[in-house]
């Protein structure tokens, strides 16, 4: 055999023998760049970082604006009802207005909310019921009063109020 | 590590001796041993001696198994020089077609027409097969088998024509030539005599057709000598005083070998090493760019693993980013639903202030027997809308939240019906209300035998 026939198959047998040892790797590389490419295309963080972002910046904002009130709903629980007639009555101590009857019904919502009512039968005089709205007013719970009658006497007169407290819902 | 420039060792194998030189970095390593009965042994021992490099030698004959010639014969063609040189020794005791491998080196002769200058040399087959013999025991790579004394021409160079002589233990010789082309080559045994050098430097004109004018000498040149250099009119030339063995230097040398007798068993043996050592070096080479190629598609394998790894935490992490927005979004609705709620349930109007707004509008003829006062809801406002299908009928639907008022009934007594009037209109210029109405005024006697005015009176404010 000729010197330049055995160094061509012996040239032949070098390439193809580096190629069976390089391909695999070349292989593993073109596999590796394409998982990469399709992961990176999903990806969109950038976006996502600046929603985020945003989004604390709102919380942030609701959550001082909520902090910085000074009226609630009262929460659904009978403490709290509980809670809310034994201001009334230290209003009505506070104001001195004289309570006859005090009650506690469920009321109609108001604006979509649920209520419980709380009829107030009490005596006293214009300026003492209008000191006792003006306490009504200053409680930490909102509150509204749906009906006041000043019934007609002399001197002391009999009022009846009825005081509808919205609910906290679960939101 | 700095590479050396490294000749092939200049074998000389003379009768009883054996010689050696090689230029290793422009310097020149050379030795000798006396040749004795086992050739192989005075072979390792001459490589021994001195510090030659590598297992290339090129080996060349010298003394009673060589023989050199030259003459002219009149032909250009090499085969028929071959052919004349052939017919020559037919019949020659020692140096026959059988006993012998036959050199021939053919050079057109200058200035003779047809002619050509042809040196003859011929080896004794014993001889080169028992030198090969021992060069392969010691494992020498044998890259070609000459003459010493042709070998010798490539010792120096020089340019023009040239005429050398280059002296020896046993032998002399005459080399006459053109540039690196040797054209005439005698060998005579030593010590020559001026006479005998007269006679072959005028035989070599001869057949030269050339003049010289000097002579170049390798070796000692005595006063006799000099004398017949200047009858001839040549200047007598010294070559280095490190060429002591101008035959062995000139085989370590690159150049034009004037006649070949490596055997065919050897040149096939110099073939297969040429394969083998260009195998070496592809597989080498191969091998090396493979390492090369696969270290740096490890590393790249590994930086893409790294990335991969990179994007796939940069996943995760947006991954629960986006948990922790979808989190953050219901959170913030809550928050903005409470507060949506708070403002929703709390009533557009102080109650208080409607209280003292009612008692400081009456005016102090009027007094407020009984007031009422009911937050309720109005009626929903609502448009009609048509039902798509084929009756098309319509329904009513509520358009935004449901408006309350506050509808206030005042009952009193009035000094007058201008007092009572005068207090409606202060109602209303107080523009807390939307509609104040005088429903009832009548003239009623008092208890105290008064004459007064009984009313009622209507008001609705609009709040939220």
């Amino acid at each position: 055999m000729k010197l330049s026939s055995q160094i061509a198959i012996t040239a032949t047998a070098v390439i193809i023998g580096a190629a069976g040892l390089l391909y695999p790797i070349h292989q593993s590389i073109t596999e590796l760049e394409s998982e990469i490419e399709s992961l990176g295309s999903s990806s969109a963080a950038d976006d996502v970082q600046e929603q985020i972002v945003s989004m604390h910046a709102q919380i942030a904002a609701a959550e001082s604006s909520l902090e910085e009130r000074t009226l609630f709903l009262c929460p659904d629980s009978s403490a709290a009802r509980l809670q809310f007639e034994s201001s009334l009555t230290a209003g009505l101590v506070e104001s001195g207005l004289q309570r006859v009857s005090i009650d506690r019904t469920d009321g109609s919502p108001i604006h979509g909310i649920s209520t419980f009512v709380v009829e107030l039968v009490v005596e006293g005089d214009a300026s003492q019921l209008h000191e006792f709205l003006l306490g009504l007013e200053g409680l930490r719970w909102v509150n509204r009063v749906i009906h006041l009658e000043v019934h007609p006497g002399l001197g002391r007169r009999t009022v009846e109020m009825k005081i509808a407290v919205p609910l906290e819902a679960d939101l | 590590m700095k590479s050396q420039k490294v000749s092939h060792i200049g074998i000389v194998v003379a009768d009883q001796v054996l010689r050696a030189a090689q230029r290793i970095d422009g310097r020149i390593v050379s030795s000798q041993v006396p040749l004795g009965d086992d050739m192989k042994r005075s072979m390792r021992k001459l490589l021994s001696s001195s510090p030659f490099s590598g297992r290339n030698i090129v080996v060349g004959l010298e003394g009673d198994s060589v023989l050199v010639e030259s003459m002219v014969v009149p032909s250009r063609s090499s085969n028929a020089a071959e052919g004349l040189a052939a017919e020559r020794l037919k019949g020659d005791p020692v140096f026959n077609d059988e006993t012998s491998v036959l050199g021939v080196s053919v050079a057109p002769a200058t200035g003779r027409g047809e002619q050509s200058m042809v040196i003859l040399a011929a080896v004794n087959r014993e001889r080169i097969a028992a030198v090969m013999a021992a060069c392969r025991e010691q494992a020498l790579t044998v890259q070609g088998v000459e003459t010493a004394a042709l070998a010798s021409w490539r010792a120096w160079s020089g340019t023009g024509n040239q005429l050398r002589l280059v002296r020896g233990e046993r032998q002399d010789i005459i080399l006459a030539g053109v540039d690196s082309k040797l054209m005439f080559c005698r060998v005579v045994e030593g010590p020559m005599s001026a006479a005998e050098l007269r006679a072959t430097i005028t035989r070599a004109s001869s057949l030269f057709s050339g003049s010289f004018d000097s002579l170049s000498v390798s070796g000692s040149f005595g006063p006799e000598m000099q004398a017949m250099a200047q009858g001839l009119g040549l200047a007598v030339e010294t070559t280095m005083a490190d060429m002591d063995d101008p035959q062995a230097l000139g085989l370590a040398m690159e150049g034009a070998v004037l006649a070949e007798f490596t055997p065919p068993e050897e040149r096939e043996l110099r073939t297969r090493r040429q394969v083998r050592k260009t195998r070496m070096v592809m597989i080498a080479a191969a091998a090396a760019a493979a390492v090369v190629v696969g270290v740096l598609g490890f590393q790249r394998i590994s930086v893409l693993k790294a990335d991969k790894l990179s994007v796939e935490t940069r996943l995760r992490v947006e991954s629960e980013s986006r948990t922790e927005l979808a989190k953050l979004d219901q959170q913030l609705r809550g928050s903005q639903a409470l507060a949506a709620e708070v403002t929703r349930g709390q009533p557009g109007h102080a109650m208080s202030r409607l209280f003292s707004l009612v008692l400081n509008a009456a005016p102090e003829d009027v007094m407020l027997e009984s007031t009422v006062v009911d937050d309720v809801e109005d009626a929903p406002v609502v448009v009609q809308t048509k039902k798509r299908g084929r009756r098309g009928s319509e329904e009513e639907k509520p358009v935004g939240p449901v408006p309350r008022s506050l509808v206030v009934r005042l009952g009193g007594l009035a000094g007058s019906d201008v007092a009572v009037s005068r207090f409606a209109a202060d109602l209303f210029a107080s523009e807390a209300f939307a509609d104040v109405r005088i429903e009832t005024s009548e003239r009623t006697l008092l208890d105290n035998g008064m004459e007064g005015e009984r009313f009622r009176i209507y008001a609705r404010a609009e709040t939220r």
